[in-house]
């Protein structure tokens, strides 16, 4: 429709008026005696004045997240346990060798290494009062990082320099792994994470029928891992999947280590980047998760969330802090994905900083608002991809009412016979949308959905292991005559050779 | 905001700043974190075609002094080695840098018009490289 | 290369790419599958029953004209026994407004439906061109907003209908979405992927074209061959949602189902019941549904012209007032604030004239069971 298509919304748009950058005085807000160094949303601080602002924030979010029934009033529903800290393991860090995470490590040694050391120090035993129990949170910290460049053309190992800025935190352990380690059986058993005999599942396209192997994959997990990108249909799915594979395997990692917390990271403009990202590839059930979320007892926080990406440069200035900065890298991708550059990821990320620099309000409101917002209906399954929540009322019968396709019931319409309940396979069915979204959804350049199979990350294999005894019925596995006969169903939309 | 008053009005001297790179915007500048440089005190006329218009380009007489603007254009056109998209958007920074002159935040400088001195230290730091 | 067969009925050669779906399709089967997503949407959401009647909000635009080709075609087919209006609006903005009536006109002529066409200059005494000569361009989708929602309504009402299907399409909705969570807006945000919601007053405003893409819509009109204008409102400023729908477009081409995936994300979220209630003690009707305010009370009828309202004046009877008194840029809570004169104003002042119920509303309004209308 025309502009004025939301009418009773115009009202509203006056409220986002460009604000001058800063007050007329640039003197400190806060010591109102030294020049001011820096503007964060329209208020100017002086270096001295610039650390604790941005550290409260930091220790906000942090004790939100050891304790939070001192948070939220009376709902806490299970762990009545009171004010007392639940940080009784290990506490893993996911370090990325981006801003975030240089800053998120520099943080917690800053905050539980050092000040614990000098305790002395006059500026320990101010904050000691408020802080009261630091120095003993966890018994041991580690710092993990998912290697990626398996996922990349070319790109190059970035382990040593890694090492290097990790290595600057005696206290800390870095444990590397691997994107590819997803599909490496044998890594997952060194973890303990794998019961033995341990299963491998593979999947087939189109026709999403999971097929368990106890023995084999073929190839090494190298090449899995490229078969499984190259699987995917879209660069944002590519996208999808590298940032899917390193959350789960950080969180099996902290699973591994005995870690009942683990930090990601994520900056308020990161956050507010994935969720809108997010949003826009179908997750909104799953906004609070991207925010916070239990997965097997491990909790997943982002104690930067307050922390705007301008307050984070500074802060890796002035601290002297280093990034392992990575570049033209382009992803694996071999014949779905033609000439196509954007992301929906990477749109969101220069649509929002873009915003940022007219509307240094934004971010902020992003992050707020989904704060407000929970998953509508309940929920009482996992994603066998993601390990999110995926909501009662089934996705798939949504999609097939929005959009005819030749799955759906064409009752009217000759030829297509109409699609049977049981031909959704059992896998396709449990997806939650954003995955199964993933799989599905082309763009108009590339070329129909891959057949074949697809190795599968090695979780899977744990909620899909013995399909035979879990009783997914018959459909769960299909044989080579009905996957012929699905494929030949399907053939004609598997297009194009055009662009 | 005033422009300090530029030490001579020559239009030949030259200004020594020292640039540094952060948060991954080193890999842009031939991959180096710290860098010399010696630019022209006065934008030479005529002005880039994609400089910023400014009054002084009405006035080719009275050369204009550096500033921030003109560095911005003549990195891109001297030490950038990588991908100017990632660098510049428009006529200026593109969004997402940080810049710092003197350790102070340049949009507490006047951004771009901020005219330098001789000595300046002026800083861009990436936040692309983001969690 | 052979002609490629469309994807859907294997007969005919493909002549479409689909931008909801990728698929290449033969133009028939677009209309289908067109028709029927609407049909689905429409049947699903139990928008409405035998006997309704409707109004078609109808601008001349490719929305409303699509939408109006459809609603007959479907109500046709599958036998919906609605009775069918066309409901215009003039702005009037020169140049804008008068091009896309005179295809209504046509419009109402090639589908046989009545069209009631209801002008600001009538209503208010104002045409938007006279609005901004005197505003400016600044707030004057402030005022085109609030007058055209309550023209619309009582467009409705003097047509006998409690019920308007508008052209929103898939686009618009996901663009608010958007729009939404960035500015914060969470009663907004609530209510914005609902298809069916009460107006200021208690008639329905549906969008049956919820999860129609407008590239869709687009091409529907184009192989149909329907007679639509294209333009822009001239006076469209708001760059803050020019940003919101260039992003979305950028979405699409990267992947086409960004659009209906964000609308999936807008239905599986809502606001959080103690936020719900923390903004409740602020502001009492948010979250209401207008019906249900209204009778608790805590909605009531402007004193001036009978409209609904939080207030002693509506919305379009304060902002008439600052128009008349030579106030205009005031906003409306400074306008709220300053205690216009309530009740009929100064002689010399133009208002707006007394609202009625449309008789189908006053009869459900009566207790009588609401199968028991007349018409």
């Amino acid at each position: 429709m025309a502009t004025c298509a939301n009418v009773e919304d115009t009202a509203r748009d006056e409220l986002m008026p460009r604000r001058k950058k800063h007050d007329r005085d640039s003197s400190c807000l806060r010591c109102k005696t030294a020049k001011g160094q820096i503007i964060i949303r329209h208020c100017v601080y002086c270096k001295q004045c610039f650390y604790p602002t941005v550290d409260l924030k930091f220790r906000r979010a942090l004790a939100q997240l050891l304790n939070p029934s001192a948070q939220r009033k009376s709902k806490a529903p299970k762990q009545q346990a009171g004010p007392s800290n639940d940080a009784q393991g290990n506490l893993l860090l996911g370090f990325s060798g981006g801003m975030g995470s240089a800053i998120l490590l520099d943080m917690v040694s800053r905050r539980y290494i050092e000040d614990a050391d000098e305790n002395a120090a006059s500026e320990a035993q101010k904050s000691r009062a408020e802080g009261k129990r630091r120095p003993s949170v966890w018994q041991k910290i580690r710092v993990a990082y998912i290697e990626q460049c398996s996922a990349y053309e070319n790109s190059s190992e970035r382990t040593e320099e890694v090492r290097r800025i990790v290595d600057r935190y005696p206290e800390f352990e870095l444990i590397i792994a691997r994107l590819e380690d997803a599909f490496d059986i044998e890594w997952w058993r060194k973890q303990g994470l794998t019961p033995d005999p341990a299963t491998s599942v593979t999947l087939s396209l189109p026709s999403f029928g999971i097929v368990s192997d106890s023995t084999t994959l073929p190839g090494t997990p190298i090449e899995r891992l490229k078969t499984y990108l190259a699987a995917q249909p879209t660069t944002t799915a590519v996208q999808y999947s590298i940032s899917l594979l390193t959350r789960l395997l950080l969180q099996h990692l902290a699973l591994a280590t005995s870690s009942t917390h683990l930090l990601l990271g994520a900056s308020l403009t990161s956050l507010s980047i994935s969720l809108i990202s997010g949003i826009s590839q179908g997750g909104g059930f799953n906004v609070k998760e991207e925010r916070e979320e239990v997965w097997q007892g491990v909790k997943v926080c982002r104690p930067l969330r307050e922390v705007g990406v301008k307050e984070c440069a500074a802060w890796l200035w002035w601290r002297g802090l280093e990034v392992v900065p990575r570049m033209n890298e382009a992803y694996v991708s071999s014949g779905n994905v033609r000439g196509e550059q954007s992301t929906i990821q990477r749109l969101t990320r220069d649509f929002i900083i873009g915003l940022e620099k007219d509307f240094p309000s934004t971010v902020s409101a992003i992050a707020k608002t989904c704060e407000k917002l929970e998953p509508k209906g309940g929920s009482n399954s996992i994603c066998p991809m993601c390990q999110r929540q995926v909501p009662q009322s089934g996705v798939q019968d949504w999609k097939a009412r929005i959009s005819i396709r030749p799955f759906a019931t064409m009752t009217t319409h000759e030829q297509t016979p109409p699609a049977s309940e049981d031909e959704i396979s059992e896998f396709e069915r449990r997806l939650c949308y954003p995955c199964h979204t993933t799989w599905t959804s082309r763009s108009i350049r590339n070329r129909g959905m891959d057949t074949g199979t697809v190795p599968l990350p090695s979780w899977v294999g744990l909620a899909f292991g013995n399909v035979e005894q879990m009783d997914y019925g018959s459909t769960g596995i299909l044989t080579p005559e009905s996957r012929a006969r699905t494929r030949d169903r399907i053939k004609d939309f598997l297009l194009d050779e055009d662009t | 905001m005033t422009p300090p008053t530029p030490p001579e009005n020559t239009s030949s001297k030259t200004l020594n700043l020292k640039l540094e790179f952060g948060g991954g915007m080193e890999l842009l500048f031939s991959n180096k974190r710290s860098h010399r440089v010696s630019i022209p005190a006065h934008v030479p006329a005529p002005p880039p075609p994609t400089a910023s218009a400014s009054p002084a380009t009405d006035r080719p007489d009275t050369p204009r002094p550096s500033d921030v603007n003109y560095l911005i254009h003549w990195m891109k056109e001297n030490i950038l080695t990588e991908r100017v998209e990632l660098f510049m958007e428009g006529d200026t920074v593109r969004p997402g840098i940080l810049v710092m002159i003197n350790d102070v935040d340049w949009e507490l400088e006047g951004e771009g018009e901020y005219v330098l001195k001789d000595g300046d230290e002026v800083v861009f730091i990436s936040t692309l490289h983001g969690g | 290369m052979p002609p490629k067969l469309c994807a859907l009925c294997s007969k005919e050669r493909a002549i479409l790419r689909r931008p909801k779906t990728g698929q290449q399709i033969c133009k028939d089967c677009f209309f289908y599958v067109f028709e029927t997503e609407v049909h689905n949407t429409i049947t699903e959401a139990k928008l409405f029953k035998p006997g309704d009647r409707v109004a078609i909000g109808a601008s001349g635009g490719k929305d409303s004209t699509v939408l109006a080709y459809v609603m007959k075609t479907l109500n046709d087919r599958y036998k919906y026994g609605l009775e069918l209006f066309l409901l215009s609006i003039d702005e009037g903005i020169t140049g804008y407004r008068d091009d896309s009536l005179e295809t209504v006109k046509r419009n109402q002529q090639q589908y046989n439906l009545p069209l009631k066409i209801l002008s600001y200059h009538e209503l208010y005494g104002w045409t938007m061109d006279r609005i901004v000569e005197k505003i400016g361009r600044k707030n004057n989708c402030t005022f085109c907003g609030v007058f055209r929602r309550q023209a619309l309504d009582r467009g409705a009402a003097s047509l006998n209908v409690d019920h308007i299907v508008t052209g929103h399409n898939a686009d618009d909705i996901a663009e608010t979405v958007l729009m939404n969570i960035m500015r914060g807006d969470i009663a907004r945000l609530g209510r914005c992927t609902l298809i069916c919601t009460q107006g200021e007053d208690t008639i329905r405003r549906s969008k049956p074209f919820k999860y129609a893409y407008e590239k869709e819509i687009v091409m529907y009109a184009y192989f149909k061959k329907l007679d639509y204008f294209s333009t822009e409102c001239i006076y469209s400023p708001d760059a803050y949602r020019g940003h919101a729908r260039m992003f979305l477009k950028d979405l699409e081409a990267a992947r086409p189902s960004a659009i209906i995936d964000i609308i999936h994300s807008g239905e599986a979220f809502e606001v959080k019941e103690e936020v719900k209630q923390a903004a409740k003690a602020q502001r009492k009707t948010l979250f209401l549904s207008r019906p249900t305010a209204l009778a608790k009370g805590i909605l009531e009828r402007c004193k001036r012209c009978g409209y609904i309202s939080s207030n002693d004046l509506c919305k379009a009877c304060v902002l008439l007032e600052g128009l008349e008194r030579g106030m205009p840029n005031m906003s409306i809570k400074e306008k709220e604030r300053s205690r216009l004169e309530v009740g009929y104003g100064p002689s010399d002042m133009r208002t707006i004239p007394k609202f009625e119920l449309p008789p189908v509303l006053a009869d459900a309004a009566s207790p009588q069971p609401k199968g028991l209308r007349e018409n």
